[in-house]
């Protein structure tokens, strides 16, 4: 099936995972719209990486998926294996990761590692191919590209392994870039560089991005849409500014009053109550709902209702007003 | 830059070896004065060959007769053959690294094909192999597998030649170019003695081959797993590279090293396993020569097959590690 670009680039309708009897993501509807940042939010454990991971087909064999649908432009991504589909990653859908030393191979040049992905999906070779590497790497910022094509990942600092994989996930001018966590675990300085490399080359080349993080104050400088997990389940989509100011779900609500840069002191910052719940337990209809203090007997029982327009919906049977 | 260095560094285990084999050759029992005089000799008679021997020096005296002895190659003589002990390890070596080199080869390709099968596909049949393999190779002595292979295919069977050296005696030997007579037959294009070759060579090297093939491949099948469930293989997944490219670039290679040393180990085991397993099966090898000799108290031969056996197996881990360095930057740490 060949790539419809008029349509939204992902489409996720009642996206479950599984491992063995453990529901780990819940029933999860999810559209990536092109041109636009989208950040997923949520604790550690709350599953932003198997949603990545199922888009971008890497998600580990004893994960079990599930979905109505789950396409990108058109083309269903629970076919891992039809051709159609292996065209497209790294080719229209690219990923970094958290840990960008360990994504990388330790026995390649960085610069070949590009080059296989530039000579498997542009087909080049030869001179041409060390000139698109060298663009690549130019690309993202390496100062003396020509040079530093031939280091290995052991001979990189952190922020420049991550510079790396950038200019591997954009070799070939994919239309989304799945981001997972990109900057943990590197110093605020460079954290804050990286970020503004792959923004910025995203809306050069008019990409999409699911950005992926734990922290809120993050995903409102540099997203346009934030959507907010807890435990599996989507709690509340909507744009970036209107989180801050008119949070609707209460987990939210919680999230941000947890969040440092959004506390006037220390003082008022609140933990958010509780833990996320085990998974391998008995679990409310809302996952939150041991946890909330809104929360009704319905919670328990029921799925919440999705409401509110595409620029604020939240999933809830009681949200803030 | 890293050559030289990593050459430096053998330099040590030499002299260790040097050392290590001219004290061996002092705690051996028996007197070899009394040995080299022979059976009739009166106490002035062994005194006098004590003497010629350089037996009568002090020790250290002694090791610097022995260093200058070796630092022209002479590592005295055979009371058996009559021969120096150099010649005829250089006649017997051939023999040695033939049958040494063709059950490393069959280990290792058997081992890391069985090792690969277990990691992909974990759980079925291949791993099973696998882990009996290895639980074979550790149960079994060396030297009772051959003897029950040549019980079972020679004597029982009669599938196999006699177990008596390289070529059954109807066969002319083949001129020596390369003293491997798998070669040198084809070599003069005996395709005849090129089959009698072979059939000599199948039952020792096959338990050599069984010996070494268990570490190879769970090796093999732990490092690659490892790597297979690490990030870099999910990444050149995520990044549509086929999967040969994967297997082979983004897998194999960073896993090789580990199955590379244990491939150095296995050979290691096996310069001490053929001492046996020539005596099996009559292969005129350096392991056969040394232990006749030992039988018969003719310690030169023992103190020569030693030092032999210690400068292969330093060579030996040398390249290893050499090639290593080649394949994976993280084994460059000395550099
Ligand atoms: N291979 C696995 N087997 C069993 N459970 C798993 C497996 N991988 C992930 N999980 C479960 O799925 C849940 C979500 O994991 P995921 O990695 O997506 O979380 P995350 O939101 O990305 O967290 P983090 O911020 O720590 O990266 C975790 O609670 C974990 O227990
Ligand atoms: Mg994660």
């Amino acid at each position: 099936m060949t790539p419809d670009w008029t349509k939204n680039l992902v489409e996720a309708r009642n996206l479950n995972i599984r491992f063995g009897s453990t529901p780990v993501v819940d029933d999860i509807s999810l559209d990536l719209p092109k041109g636009r940042i989208t950040a997923l939010v949520g604790e550690s454990g709350s599953g932003k990486s198997l949603v990545a991971h199922s888009i971008a087909g890497i998600l580990t064999p004893a994960a079990r998926l599930e979905a109505d649908r789950l396409s990108f432009a058109g083309v269903d991504l629970r076919d891992t294996k039809s051709p159609g589909w292996r065209d497209l990653r790294g080719r229209q859908i690219a990923i970094i990761f958290q840990n960008p030393r360990a994504a990388l191979s330790p026995v390649r040049r960085v610069g070949q590692q590009i080059g296989d992905v530039i000579a498997r999906h542009r087909g080049l070779k030869g001179a041409e191919l060390s000139r698109a590497v060298v663009e690549a790497l130019g690309a993202v910022g390496i100062v003396d590209p020509e040079a530093r094509q031939n280091a290995y990942t052991g001979e990189l600092s952190g922020g420049m392994c991550q510079r790396v994989m950038i200019a591997l996930a954009l070799a070939c001018n994919p239309r989304l870039l799945i981001a997972d966590e990109p900057t943990t675990g590197l110093d605020n300085t460079t954290q804050a560089a990286i970020l503004d490399l792959v923004v910025d080359q995203i809306r050069a080349r008019d990409m999409s991005c699911l950005l992926i993080t734990h922290d809120l104050a993050l995903a409102r400088e540099y997203a346009d849409d934030i959507c907010v997990m807890h435990a599996g389940q989507i709690v509340e989509k909507a744009d970036s500014a209107r989180i801050f100011t008119a949070s609707q779900h209460p987990y939210t609500h919680a999230l941000l009053k947890a969040s440092a840069s959004q506390a006037d002191s220390i003082a008022s910052l609140e933990p958010i109550k509780g833990s996320l719940p085990d998974l391998n337990g008995p679990l409310p209809a809302c996952r939150f709902a041991n946890r909330c203090p809104r929360a009704e007997e319905r919670c328990h029982s029921a799925k919440p209702p999705v409401s509110g327009p595409d620029t604020a919906r939240v999933n809830c049977w009681n949200p803030l007003p | 830059m890293r050559l030289p260095r990593r050459l430096l560094s053998a330099v040590p285990s030499l002299i260790g070896i040097v050392i290590l084999t001219f004290v061996l050759t002092r705690l051996l029992p028996g007197d070899p004065a009394a040995y080299f005089a022979g059976p009739a000799a009166t106490p002035e008679s062994i005194e006098e060959v004590r003497v010629q021997l350089g037996l009568d020096k002090s020790i250290f005296a002694q090791f610097v007769d022995y260093i200058s002895a070796l630092s022209r190659l002479d590592l005295g003589r055979s009371l058996s053959s009559g021969q120096t002990v150099v010649d005829d390890l250089t006649a017997r070596l051939p023999a040695t690294l033939e049958l040494t080199v063709s059950a490393l080869l069959l280990a290792a390709i058997l081992g890391i094909a069985l090792g690969f099968g277990a990691a992909l596909r974990p759980g079925r049949w291949p791993d099973r192999l696998c882990d009996a393999v290895t639980v074979f190779g550790q149960a079994m002595p060396t030297f009772f597998l051959g003897l029950l292979l040549v019980y079972v295919f020679y004597y029982k069977l009669e599938w196999a030649p006699a177990p008596m050296g390289r070529l059954e005696i109807f066969y002319s030997s083949p001129t020596e170019v390369t003293g491997f007579w798998t070669i040198d037959t084809l070599l003069e294009g005996d395709i005849g003695a090129f089959q009698g070759v072979i059939r000599q060579l199948i039952l020792p090297v096959i338990t050599l081959a069984l010996f070494g093939l268990g570490p190879i491949a769970s090796m093999t099948r732990t490092s690659l797993l490892q790597v297979l469930g690490g990030d870099s293989v999910r990444t050149a997944r995520a990044f549509g590279l086929s999967s040969r490219k994967v297997l082979w670039t983004y897998a194999f290679l960073p896993a090789a090293v580990p199955i590379l040393n244990t491939i150095g180990m296995v050979l290691s085991f096996l310069l001490g396993a053929n001492v046996l397993v020539e005596k099996v099966f009559g292969w005129p090898g350096v392991g056969a020569y040394a232990i006749e000799a030992l039988l018969v108290s003719d310690f030169a031969p023992v103190q020569g097959f030693v030092l032999l056996m210690a400068v292969t197996y330093v060579v030996v881990n040398l390249c290893i590690d050499l090639l290593a360095a080649a394949i994976d930057p993280r084994a460059r740490t000395d550099g």
